[in-house]
């Protein structure tokens, strides 16, 4: 069992759950056991609602970093994407033979 | 002595025949056991001291005693108070005769250890085990309410010491948190008398009487027979919801692979809890002296110290966050800078003549050999993990990329072992000897008592962790301390 390096970040100051038990606080950080967790922030209005992290090989220098951000600017990234349209499929395999 | 060990004997046989008597009681419906307990990290500039007193009888109380009495004098000053580092241990894990003295500290504090000596060092505990043996009531005892030969332990401990009083006195705010280790029979873990383990029972703590816990984690295998307990889980608490970390760690794609350790923990609390896809089914529990899987007993520091699912009782009055948490919650939040551990190990190595004789040794040789190295191996393989991990921690406080509040972090691992004792020096040399040949019994005599006295306080004040802690929290010393043996066998990462 080592100890590995995690750092969460965040707009805000938000209290970090690792497989639901607090562990500090985003944006500074946190020493953890080597293992996989499902790392949580206190409360809602995140996104994405968690990440399963497998948290091995940091060290202090070179922290495990993983990153959540406001629902509503998650919805607005999502919007932006869903805008820009990939092309169908039988448009490219026409524009391949031309 | 061995005419004392075959009187117990005698008794052992007879309670061989007996039905078993469980010794816990299911929680009531809806009910849990909730951590009481609080250990106030509201001030960085004190230390947080943990203490591991190991297995060894009234040898280890004895040395584990030293220790404790000579930490109450070293005092400071802190926020317009006095204070001395007796004050500032938060965690006490123990194991075998250690467990005496770190639950008798927990329960009766600082106070309470003048009364220790003349209560359970000085009187012929062995005597009153004896006559407890041949006493025809205790006989009728056995045949009739199924009573066994470790309650003759349990009953020494009620009347010396704890004196009928139950978990709940010792799970109360303020109280420091006293982890009793005994280890489970069928599968080798490592049993802890906990809210949360007993929880995983759904046993109800509250109601345990002290002198179980103590005698579990002392039930010597053979000459006395195991503590039993019995498993609700599945006939009390059915509907119980598991600790979330239980469930994530059974079903973790990497988590057998990246910490089995943990992996095996989980297993177990969920083998405990008759949880799904249970490993073994464990409906009775069989507890032995908790030596057996760790004699130093370091799991529960280790535990305690790195694990997020440790007890939940560090608060921090100065801070906005609610509730408690856990040692490393405190740690990545920048409330602990001085963590301190001392473990207490009281092993006797009395000269082997085995190596000097040419003769092939015989069947009790053998038996001896089997019982003692495989636990020196154990514990030596758990006392690296904690050297291990003391290290890491060490590293970490000298800071590193993402603004970490547990920068500055100083760590003193502290370990008391007769085989710091210097050989070169004839006195340490000669007391080294006289405390390695201490038997391992319920009774210590006055003159090996002196002994302990002497080697306990040498060991503390010549370990150069104790020294720098004395040295970084400006503590008076009746003692010469030496600066630069301190901060040379004492390095911190922020030097």
């Amino acid at each position: 069992m080592a100890i590995e390096y995690l750092l969460v970040t965040y707009p805000d100051q938000r209290e970090v759950l690792a497989n639901g038990e607090r562990v500090g606080s985003t944006n500074h950080t946190l020493l953890l056991p080597s293992d996989e967790y499902i790392i949580t922030l206190e409360g809602e209005g995140y996104q994405p609602p968690s990440q399963d992290v497998v948290l091995t090989g940091t060290s202090e220098g070179k922290p495990m970093v993983i990153a959540f951000v406001p629902a509503t600017k998650a919805a607005a990234i999502g919007a932006k994407v869903a805008a820009v349209k990939p092309k169908p499929a039988a448009s490219r395999r026409k524009a391949k033979n031309v | 002595m061995f005419r004392r060990l075959v009187w117990i004997a005698v008794l052992f046989v007879l309670a061989g025949c007996a039905a078993t008597r469980f010794e816990n009681y299911p929680l009531a419906a809806g009910q849990t056991n909730v951590e009481r307990r609080t250990v106030d990290v509201s001030h960085p500039e004190r230390p947080l001291i943990l203490v591991a007193v190991s297995g060894g009888g009234s040898r280890a109380a004895a040395l584990g005693w030293v220790v404790l009495r000579e930490l109450r004098n070293f005092r400071y000053a802190t926020n317009g108070q006095g204070r001395s580092l007796l004050d500032d241990i938060g965690v006490i894990s123990s194991v075998s005769g250690g467990s005496v003295i770190a639950a008798h500290f927990a329960l009766y504090g600082s106070e309470g250890l003048d009364q220790f000596a003349p209560d359970f060092l000085e009187p012929d505990n062995m005597r009153t085990l004896e006559l407890d043996s041949v006493d025809p009531l205790n006989w009728v005892k056995l045949a009739i309410r199924g009573s066994s030969r470790i309650d003759t332990v349990e009953a020494m401990f009620d009347q010396q010491l704890f004196k009928q009083k139950t978990f709940s006195e010792l799970n109360q705010p303020g109280k420091p948190v006293l982890i009793l280790n005994a280890t489970d029979m069928a599968s080798g873990e490592v049993f802890a008398f906990t809210p949360g383990r007993f929880n995983d029972i759904c046993s109800d703590l509250d109601q345990e009487p002290i002198s179980v816990g103590v005698a579990a984690s002392s039930a010597v295998p053979i000459v006395l027979s195991p503590v039993a307990l019995r498993n609700y889980s599945a006939t009390d608490c059915r509907d119980a919801t598991a600790p979330a970390w239980i469930a994530n760690k059974l079903e973790g794609r990497f988590a057998p692979y990246v910490n089995l350790e943990e992996f095996k923990l989980a297993r177990y609390a969920n083998d405990l809890r008759h949880g799904k896809n249970s490993y073994r089914a464990i409906d009775y529990l069989y507890l032995l002296d908790g030596g057996l899987a760790d004699n130093l007993a370091i799991h529960g520091l280790i535990e305690t110290i790195s694990s997020p699912y440790a007890a939940q009782a560090i608060v921090d009055r100065s801070s906005a966050t609610q509730g408690s948490g856990t040692i490393l919650e405190a740690i990545n939040r920048g409330r602990v800078k001085k963590l301190a551990v001392i473990v207490i190990n009281a092993r006797p190595d009395p000269a082997n003549t085995i190596s000097q004789t040419d003769t092939r040794p015989g069947v009790l040789g053998m038996i001896k050999s089997v019982t003692s190295v495989p636990i020196d191996s154990t514990t030596a393989s758990v006392s690296s993990q904690m050297e291990v991990l003391l290290a890491q921690l060490k590293a970490a406080g000298g800071g590193g990329s993402g603004d970490p509040q547990f920068q500055g972090l100083h760590i003193y691992g502290i370990q008391i072992d007769f085989d710091q004792l210097r050989a070169g020096d004839p006195k340490q040399r000669e007391l080294r000897d006289k405390a390695k040949a201490i038997p391992t019994l319920w009774t210590i005599s006055k003159d090996h008592r002196e002994v302990l006295e002497e080697v306990g306080t040498i060991l503390l004040h010549q370990h150069p962790c104790f020294q720098r802690l004395l040295i970084d929290m400006n503590v008076e010393a009746d003692f010469d301390l030496d600066p630069n043996f301190a901060k040379t066998g004492c390095r911190q990462a922020t030097d």
